[in-house]
């Protein structure tokens, strides 16, 4: 910003979310709680939950399809929707992609795209349509009707149409879903790199973890209308926040333990923490942190399930104890421990002390267990 | 998009609240005498006693008829659904006219046959003529629910025990109970509202007393007492309908992809459902065409009787496309709100339409008269006043196809071209019309086609001397005019025809 006084602050987000709430008057509709979100420019956010987190309902919020009850969202430097403002969803300069892409099917695959091209004269319009097509490779395509393409085609022309009149923001919703699995990885890869290409700002919904940790250059866990954490991907795996998310992106084992400063006491032994924590803590630890020790070293677990899955196995175990506690351990696929094998087990990595969620106090009954 | 939904919603209600007031212009006791009085026992006993004997003998023609047309291997199975639906386009007057016309001294029968059989009258001709034209309601409601019918239930009835005839009790018929249950209504309304047939067979229905009541002896008390009567019965059938219906589920529960239905194999009683099939055919089919036929024939018109079917016909026209027209452009919006929009106001007003549809002919066009003579003298016997009524009565015929179609399009469609910067209302123009104008024509078509052999809010509510050509065939032949009735007859059920399966052969390429 030219204006921006001395010290140069840094660049506005491009979507700004304040204090965001909706709530519904049926239960069946998913609120939104008092939710803080920055969308920098040119970054792609993913939104991941469980269904029924209220995700979607963020996204419709910032396209204006839903109006907030509290709470202001900026898009662009203007504030399109807050106590004494409200931008209709066509004033907002989004694009939206749609879970079932909702192609005009009265219109060609050219005037689907052109669709949203309103100034200018014809030729530059088509010029800008046909631009679109062939970044996305849609050209041979132009004369055709979205039914007389195939999913992935569709899903394109969806793309296309979103793109071509150059959104501030673009909105995904579960776009790759109605793709099957075979055609879902190649797809998200080439639209990663088309967004790319363009440095578009982009917010996508899913509740598919892979999908969120690959195709983000940051990621959103919500959980029942609230944000549990935001962060790269690598850093929410890592250092996940709430024992939700450390379950709903990847498995991990959840054990209480005792914090006393840099170590806590916990039923499998005294394990380091990642951030010193006092008294009463519930600590992740991945499975890939635990190790087995032939030798009889470490605590003593009970093999229960052996799952083997290629590149690596995943062995269900429990202490042999007086604690029934159970644990998942991750060993490479060459592993020769077996089903009834008694051995004993150690952690190499630092454990994570998690905080209590801020929604599961509210409104655990709300939400469904994650079972992962 | 409000507005035209609110007139929507207030034009029904309009005509029955003059009906309320005209029904108490006159003092308590002399409401009393009038209305508690044996004649009005009479006129309720006739008319239920009419209702139910159209629903039995539409029942014993149309239920047969449609499992014959889906489930069993029966020859020209497709041309049977195409003729037995096709006498939707033969209005009940031209029905009665066809059966009036075969007795007498120059009947159809006497002449081929030399039988001299006099001619139907009373509850046997008005309930005869009543089910010949109003069973394809049921056939085409239970034809849709046999070919619904899920060929695995049965399945697994016959592997938990059950013989045929107990599948049929137990499995099948319960669940053609909702479409037996809406073609029904469908038809009780038909028998409640018709003023055609009763008034040509001279039978003491309440419509037809109706208008004896307001034309012959100018009694509108009575008559709006009268008006009242019968749409209460209307409305109450209508509720009724609704508590047997219930909140059951009829639909397939479970996944997985249903098979092909199972025909069976007539074998020897082929011959026997042959003769059925044709028979019913040819009383609701061919009778009117025989008999039409039959009277043109003897006295061929002339070019006088054909220009004056020809100026019928433009007058007819002159007030049909307007409605029709008319009628899409309110239900248009009427339909897209109870569909989209999630507000109250939105089912209440379509509740409205269809409330303007179930209120009988003849108490809406009284409650108009009334309503121009009180509130209106200017606009009593004209034109406008006529196509408000029509569309009145009309509406829900042209909102239900376009309802549908609307429910179809997914609300994503008209947001993604809010997400590309269209304005709600522009969004709907550009991408949810565009898909929906099939249905819209067909609504356009099907009111089109009511109203031209509409009967009596034309009848009652028409300026002077404005013969339509249902009211031409109707004078003519409640004369006895059989032979100049015929041509104006012939014009409607050729019109209706070409309509009827410009519709059905548009719904197939749907």
């Amino acid at each position: 910003m030219s204006d921006a006084p001395t010290p140069p602050t840094p660049p506005r987000p491009v979507v700004e979310l304040r204090d965001v709430s909706k709530a519904y008057p049926r239960p069946d509709h998913v609120a939104v709680e008092h939710l803080d979100l920055d969308v920098a420019a040119g970054e792609i956010l993913c939104l991941l939950g469980p269904s029924g987190c209220g995700k979607t309902t963020l996204l419709r919020l910032i396209a204006g399809f839903e109006i907030p009850d509290t709470g202001t969202v900026r898009i662009a430097d203007q504030i399109v929707a807050g106590p004494d403002a409200w931008v209709q969803p066509d004033r907002r300069r989004i694009g939206f992609v749609f879970q079932d892409y909702a192609l005009f099917p009265h219109l060609t695959v050219l005037q689907n795209v052109a669709f949203g091209l309103r100034r200018g004269s014809r030729a530059a319009r088509l010029e800008r349509a046909k631009a679109v097509m062939d970044l996305v490779g849609l050209t041979i395509f132009a004369g055709r009707y979205p039914h007389q393409l195939s999913g992935g085609q569709q899903q394109r022309v969806a793309l296309a149409r979103a793109l071509a009149p150059a959104p501030a923001v673009l909105l995904l919703d579960e776009p790759f879903s109605n793709l099957d699995a075979a055609l879902r990885g190649s797809t998200r890869d080439e639209v990663r790199q088309i967004l790319k290409r363009t440095n578009t700002t982009a917010v996508l919904v899913t509740h598919d973890q892979e999908e969120a940790m690959t195709f983000g250059d940051r990621l959103a866990v919500m959980r029942a209308g609230h944000l549990e954490q935001a962060g790269s991907a690598e850093t929410v795996y890592a250092r996940p926040r709430t024992a939700f998310v450390a379950s709903f992106l990847g498995r991990t084992n959840l054990l209480r333990g005792e914090g006393h400063g840099t170590v806590a006491r916990t039923p499998i032994g005294d394990l380091a923490l990642a951030r010193p924590a006092q008294g009463q803590v519930m600590l992740s630890v991945r499975p890939e942190s635990l190790h087995f020790r032939p030798n009889g070293n470490g605590v003593s677990v009970r093999v229960l399930q052996r799952e083997f899955k290629g590149h690596d196995l995943t062995f269900t175990c429990q202490l042999t104890g007086s604690d029934a506690l159970r644990l998942i351990v991750q060993t490479g696929p060459d592993c020769t421990v077996r089903v009834g094998d008694t051995v004993g087990i150690s952690v190499t990595t630092a454990a994570i002390p998690l905080e209590p969620s801020v929604s599961s106090a509210a409104s655990l009954g709300q939400t469904r267990p994650t079972s992962r | 998009m409000l507005i035209p939904a609110l007139v929507a919603g207030i034009g029904t209600v309009v005509p029955i609240v003059y009906l309320v007031l005209r029904a108490f212009d006159a003092d308590a006791a002399t409401v009393a005498r009038l209305v508690l009085r044996e004649r009005t026992l009479l006129l309720l006993l006739n008319t239920v006693a009419l209702t139910v004997g159209v629903l039995v003998t539409t029942t014993i023609m149309a239920v047969p008829l449609a499992w014959l047309a889906v489930r069993s291997d029966l020859r020209f199975r497709r041309l049977v659904t195409w003729l037995a639906v096709i006498p939707l386009a033969i209005p009940g007057y031209v029905v009665a006219y066809a059966l009036i016309g075969l007795g007498g001294h120059n009947g159809l029968m006497a002449q081929l046959f030399d039988l001299t059989v006099p001619r139907p009258r009373g509850y046997w001709g008005a309930m005869i003529a009543l089910s010949m034209y109003t069973f394809p309601y049921l056939f085409l409601n239970v034809r849709a629910a046999l070919m619904g019918l899920d060929p695995s239930l049965e399945e697994s009835a016959r592997s938990l025990g059950l013989g045929g005839r107990e599948i049929v009790r137990r499995v099948v018929l319960p669940q053609l109970r909702p479409a037996l249950l809406a073609g029904w209504l469908v038809i009780a309304l038909y028998v409640l509202g018709d003023f055609g047939v009763v008034a040509l067979m001279r039978f003491e229905a309440f419509s037809y007393a109706i208008y004896l009541q307001y034309s012959a002896a100018f009694d509108r008390v009575y008559a709006a007492w009268l008006s009242l009567m019968l749409l209460a019965m209307t409305l109450g059938i209508v509720i009724a309908e609704a508590r047997l219906l219930g909140a059951r589920r009829y639909a397939r529960i479970g996944s997985g992809a249903q098979r092909a239905v199972v025909v069976t194999r007539l074998g020897r009683w082929a011959p026997l459902a042959h003769g059925y099939v044709w028979l019913v055919l040819l009383a609701s089919l061919g009778l009117p065409i025989i008999v039409l036929t039959y009277w043109m024939a003897l006295v061929p018109p002339d070019l006088a009787a054909w220009r004056a079917v020809g100026v019928a016909f433009l007058r007819t026209a002159s007030v049909a496309v307007p409605t029709a027209l008319l009628a899409t452009a309110v239900a248009i919006p009427v339909a897209y709100m109870s569909a989209r929009v999630r507000m109250r106001g939105g089912r209440v007003i379509e509740r409205l339409a269809y409330l303007g549809y179930a209120i009988p002919p003849v108490s809406l066009a009284l409650a108009m008269v009334f309503f121009a003579l009180r509130s209106a003298p200017w606009l009593y016997q004209t034109v406008p006043l006529l196509i408000a009524a029509y569309v009145i009565g009309f509406l829900a015929l042209a909102i239900g196809p376009i309802r549908s179609a609307v429910l179809q399009v997914p609300a994503r469609i008209e947001e993604a071209a809010t997400s590309l910067g269209r304005r709600r209302f522009t969004a709907f123009w550009q991408v949810v019309f565009p898909v929906v104008r099939r249905p819209v024509i067909a609504a356009t078509a099907l009111v089109l086609m009511v109203t031209m052999k509409e009967l009596p809010i034309t009848f009652l509510l028409g300026p002077t001397g404005f013969t339509t050509l249902a009211v031409s065939v109707f004078s003519r032949t409640s004369e006895g005019m059989m032979a100049a009735a015929a041509p104006f007859a012939a014009a409607i059920v050729v019109f209706s025809s070409l309509f009827v399966g410009l519709l059905i052969s548009y719904e197939g390429r749907r």
